[in-house]
């Protein structure tokens, strides 16, 4: 199909634990774990999970802030993973990042103008003149004012400086942004103006996103597919209306069932899953997900179950189909 | 009501002074919880939520100050009690679960130690009585070996479990009434559920007074009987659960509930507030909200709007409420 912009084949990021004079590896934390997927244009793929479950990791993989420890990652119809130097650096202006923490991803010591026109000063777009009219469009599309260009960092607020942040992600105009948790650190009436500033900048400038956030209410609101992670894996991946209809993974359920809702009045809290999120220094052998999980069968803790299912709905479950809930 | 509350906090104030000027984190704040009951708070950072905490249970450090107001635990004012008598009632009949369970423990001193500190205080007893109702507490809260547990150290617990911990610290020595300062927000949700429902249960079997600050509206409409929104230091609405998330009467209580995305409702766009929370130093003089707000009134600007009860149990400190 031509309209997938990045696939990624069976990538794995492992961090070595080195130990010892000689530091020998003894063990790795496999923060992703065999993962496929593919993002189409114009679309937002959400990437949802508990802390540790890889997300953020995979990501910054998906654009080479972290070099895969083995995979393949297609894009555009290049291999992604085999450009090195001069095309590298062209290929990076299409994918930018938006980071969770306004307060650290952006230097104290530059001006409003200078951090949205870094990335066009290294990747030398169009002329000094062009630049400096570029950052004051920037600046207005993101809802700032002209006058803030000359201003440091610390004299905004946490929802202006992510203002900030995607003025510099859109600055060389790419087709794909990874937006790590860009809301988690804004209060709730800030939020939703950048949640909204997300929306029309994707349907102006055609952008992509791959959207990485723990919250399943910000999910379900931005995302048009979303693939659910545990432990390193996805372990279910559907359409939103799919996946928030007819949840097929156990842990889909489980999140699902554990968001706190608006407006429902006071409710006796249902029995929510039990344990915690493994190391993924030493997983459970299997399913990741068995010793937490309520259907757990003999197969389980063998065998490791591989994302199938049919069309575009997939889930990694040896239950045939769960239980609703 | 012809019972007393538990809990009357009366136009409470609490001043920071700094290089600006006197600063009003807490500014005439009054309400009541009844025995049993949960009180939500809740607000965005900086609205004074933590620190009404904070002065309940008078932690308030230099360069703040408690600077007028009551409040009545059982009918006694607890501001007025001498400071010997303020630690008999901290831990005790008043205890307090904090936000993150990393900073709130020692981490060099084991959780035994730290519990065993409170308890041998409180219940007057030995070291050995103590560390059985220690452990005994630590299995109520769900720690898996708890005489384990005991000598650990904090860094050696997991998120959830340090806020279980804590938990079974906070409820050691029985309190009457619990304060709650966001004990789930560092926490993911699938053990956020298992921490609410835990408060829930303990709740209900020692029949406990809760006090449950959080800016998450999905937690506070599950958890509490009746709920406050705060906004630059002062009270905007005061209500029963379902009444405020039903029929929100505050412009700013009614945004709040707009902006955040409603699970399994499908919005285009998001309904939001322009502009961002004022810092505490530049308030407004009249309503806090007034620079933000979408019903402003020419008397919005000039005079602070007085919390006015307009359905029974149902208060709002607002001139043009919805």
């Amino acid at each position: 199909m031509d309209n997938i912009i990045l696939e990624a084949k069976n990538i794995k990021k492992h961090f070595p634990i080195k130990k010892g004079l000689l530091l020998r590896e003894v063990a790795s934390v496999k923060a992703v774990d065999d993962v496929s997927l593919v993002v189409h244009k114009g679309e937002t793929l959400g990437l949802v999970g508990e802390s540790g479950c890889g997300k953020s990791t995979l990501g910054r993989t998906l654009i080479r802030l972290y070099e895969p420890t083995a995979g393949d990652i297609n894009f555009d119809g290049q291999d992604f993973l085999k450009l090195k130097g001069e095309e590298l650096r062209k290929k990076r202006k299409n994918m930018q990042m938006i980071f969770q923490d306004p307060y650290a991803s952006l230097d104290p010591r530059m001006t409003v103008g200078q951090i949205i026109r870094q990335p066009m000063d290294i990747h030398n777009s169009g002329s000094a003149a062009e630049r400096d009219q570029r950052v004051l469009e920037l600046i207005e599309l993101v809802g700032l004012r002209k006058a803030h260009v000359n201003r440091y960092p610390h004299e905004f607020s946490g929802g202006q400086r992510q203002r900030i942040s995607i003025a510099r992600a859109i600055a060389l105009n790419p087709e794909l942004i990874i937006c790590d948790e860009p809301v988690s650190a804004l209060d709730v009436s800030i939020q939703a103006q950048i949640l909204n500033l997300l929306k029309d900048l994707q349907e102006k400038l055609k952008l992509t996103y791959v959207f990485i956030s723990h919250d399943l209410s910000v999910i379900e609101h931005t995302c048009d597919r979303i693939a659910v992670m545990y432990l390193g894996k996805i372990v279910e991946i559907a359409s939103r209306d799919e996946l928030f209809k007819n949840p097929q993974h156990p842990y889909t359920q489980a999140l699902i069932g554990a968001i706190p809702r608006v407006g429902q009045g006071k409710k006796k809290m249902k029995k929510s899953l039990g344990g915690e999120v493994p190391s993924p220094i030493n997983p459970p052998s299997g399913c990741t997900f068995h010793p937490r999980c309520p259907y757990k069968m003999d197969i389980c803790s063998q065998k490791t179950p591989v994302l199938e299912g049919t069309g575009t709905h997939k889930k990694s479950c040896w239950l045939e189909k769960a239980p609703q809930v | 009501m012809s019972i007393q509350p538990l809990l009357e906090v009366k136009n409470l104030e609490t001043t920071f002074s700094t290089k600006a000027g006197p600063v009003r984190a807490v500014n005439n704040v009054s309400y009541d919880i009844f025995k049993g009951q949960t009180l939500g708070i809740v607000g965005e950072s900086g609205c004074g939520k933590s620190v009404t905490s904070y002065s309940l249970m008078r932690l308030i450090e230099h360069p703040g100050r408690v600077t007028g107001g009551q409040v009545l635990l059982n009918g006694r004012d607890i501001l007025k009690i001498s400071e010997t008598d303020m630690a008999e009632v901290r831990g005790g009949e008043m205890a307090m679960i904090f936000q993150e369970p990393m900073t709130a423990l020692n981490p060099v001193l084991t959780i035994g130690f730290q519990m065993d500190e409170q308890i041998m205080k409180h219940k007057k007893c030995g070291p050995k009585e103590s560390k059985e109702r220690a452990i005994e507490m630590l299995r109520l809260v769900g720690i898996p070996s708890p005489e384990e547990r005991y000598t650990s150290y904090p860094h050696q617990l997991s998120g959830g479990m340090r806020q279980r911990a804590m938990i079974a610290m906070a409820l050691s020595c029985d309190p009457t009434f619990l304060i709650a300062d966001e004990p789930t927000t560092a926490l993911d949700v699938t053990i956020q559920a298992q921490i609410l429902e835990l408060i829930q249960n303990l709740q209900e079997k020692l029949n406990m007074t809760v006090q449950f600050i959080t800016h998450d509206l999905g937690v506070i409409s599950e958890i509490s009987d009746r709920v406050m929104v705060m906004y630059g230091g002062q009270t905007c609405e005061q209500a029963d659960t379902s009444e405020l998330f039903l029929n929100p009467s505050h412009p700013y209580t009614a945004a709040l509930i707009a902006s955040r995305p409603k699970f399994g409702e499908r919005v285009q766009r998001l309904t939001t507030i322009e502009g961002s929370v004022p810092a505490p130093f530049e308030l407004p003089k009249g309503c806090p909200f007034v620079n933000r707000c979408s019903r402003v009134k020419s008397e919005c600007a000039g005079t602070k709007p007085p919390l006015i009860e307009i359905r029974p149990g149902h208060k709002v400190a607002c001139f043009n409420p919805l």
